[in-house]
């Protein structure tokens, strides 16, 4: 990977790869510092890297940096803070009468991701948020393309039946 | 709503024709079974909505934009880096050459160097003259020229300070002369 390569890597995939790390910690500032040191190991670690396997490999630093994170801190069970919120609403990425539609769901849906465990929620956030190809998200969590795919079943299964569940006791 | 049956032994299958349905992954007769059973079953419709909402809402969540200043503040270190990387090769090379006794290729090689430089330094630019320049040099020439044969056939010759004024006068007076009388 040289220089400019890698500029444009890090440009590239800057918004996903941050995207990620902010809805893993809920925390702007401990995501920006881990995914630019992400960013620089990547750059030291060079010489052993293709620019295929780049992104993925920056990835899997930034996920176990995030993981270790919310291990030491505690907080798995905490995780998209209010600010996520804010920006989610401010950023003008979704319509007001759509935001105000998908409103009850989203609420739902962030309690239930913020309840689903691991790798679960973080394929989910990976493929159908920040929309990681496949072999990419294979790359991060270091695993393979059928387990992957077995894992994002599951997890889009769990994470359904845990809103099921809430609006059923909603409605009860 | 109707209460939903986690223990029911169809789920599974009902979840995994959903996905495949979903992801758009699902055989025609899958799809046949999917639409049908939309028709015929209440619960199975609701769990199909629900998983079409959760998807959609899941993927129009707005991007997160990262901070303006990671990725120039990554370049600034990565550049740093780089540029010290590059001083710490040539320094262990000069290092390594002085070290297995290649100091006599290392001056021959410094000599050279220096003797292609000064060469390159002090090689004369070619000379550009500009159109104009050249054409008022050629007329200067002919004036010249013209001054010597006034001066060889009226045996003024013309002196260092031919442009001073105090020799513009004869110089007239003979031109006048050379071409009003000539010989």
């Amino acid at each position: 990977v040289t220089l400019s390569e890698f500029e444009i890597i890090v440009t590239q995939s800057q918004d996903r790869v941050f995207g990620y790390a902010m809805r893993l910690l809920g925390n702007r500032d401990h995501a920006a510092d881990i995914v630019q040191d992400s960013m620089i190991r990547m750059w030291r670690n060079r010489e052993k890297l293709e620019t295929e396997g780049a992104v993925s490999w920056m990835l899997r630093v930034t996920h176990n940096a995030c993981i270790d994170v919310l291990r030491r801190r505690k907080l798995e069970t905490q995780i998209f803070a209010h600010e996520v919120d804010a920006e989610r609403f401010e950023s003008g990425g979704i319509s007001p009468d759509r935001a105000l539609e998908t409103r009850d769901l989203r609420s739902h849906l962030d309690r239930a991701l913020e309840r689903l465990s691991e790798p679960y929620r973080s394929i989910l956030i990976l493929r159908e948020i920040e929309d990681f190809r496949y072999d990419e998200i294979c790359g991060a969590l270091n695993l393979p393309m059928s387990t992957v795919k077995v894992y994002l079943h599951r997890g889009r299964r769990k994470l359904r039946k845990m809103i099921q569940e809430e609006l059923y006791h909603e409605l009860a | 709503m109707n209460s939903p049956d986690f223990s029911h032994h169809e789920d599974a299958s009902a979840d995994a024709l959903i996905e495949a349905f979903l992801d758009e992954t699902a055989s025609p007769e899958e799809r046949a079974r999917v639409l049908a059973s939309v028709d015929s079953e209440p619960e199975f419709r609701e769990r199909l909505a629900l998983a079409t909402a959760i998807r959609d809402a899941l993927r129009s969540t707005p991007g997160v934009h990262a901070p303006p200043d990671l990725i120039p503040g990554v370049m600034r270190v990565v550049r740093q880096e780089a540029r010290t990387a590059i001083l710490a090769r040539a320094r262990g090379w000069l290092s390594t050459a002085w070290h297995i006794d290649l100091r006599p290729v290392l001056a021959m090689a410094t000599l050279a160097a220096v003797v292609v430089l000064a060469s390159l330094a002090g090689r004369p630019g070619e000379e550009r003259v500009d159109p104009e320049v050249a054409e008022a040099l050629e007329q200067v020439k002919w004036t010249l020229a013209l001054l010597s044969e006034v001066g060889e056939r009226t045996a003024f010759h013309v002196q260092n300070d031919v442009l001073e004024p105090h020799v513009l006068g004869p110089m007239q007076s003979a031109i006048h002369h050379v071409f009003a009388e000539p010989q």
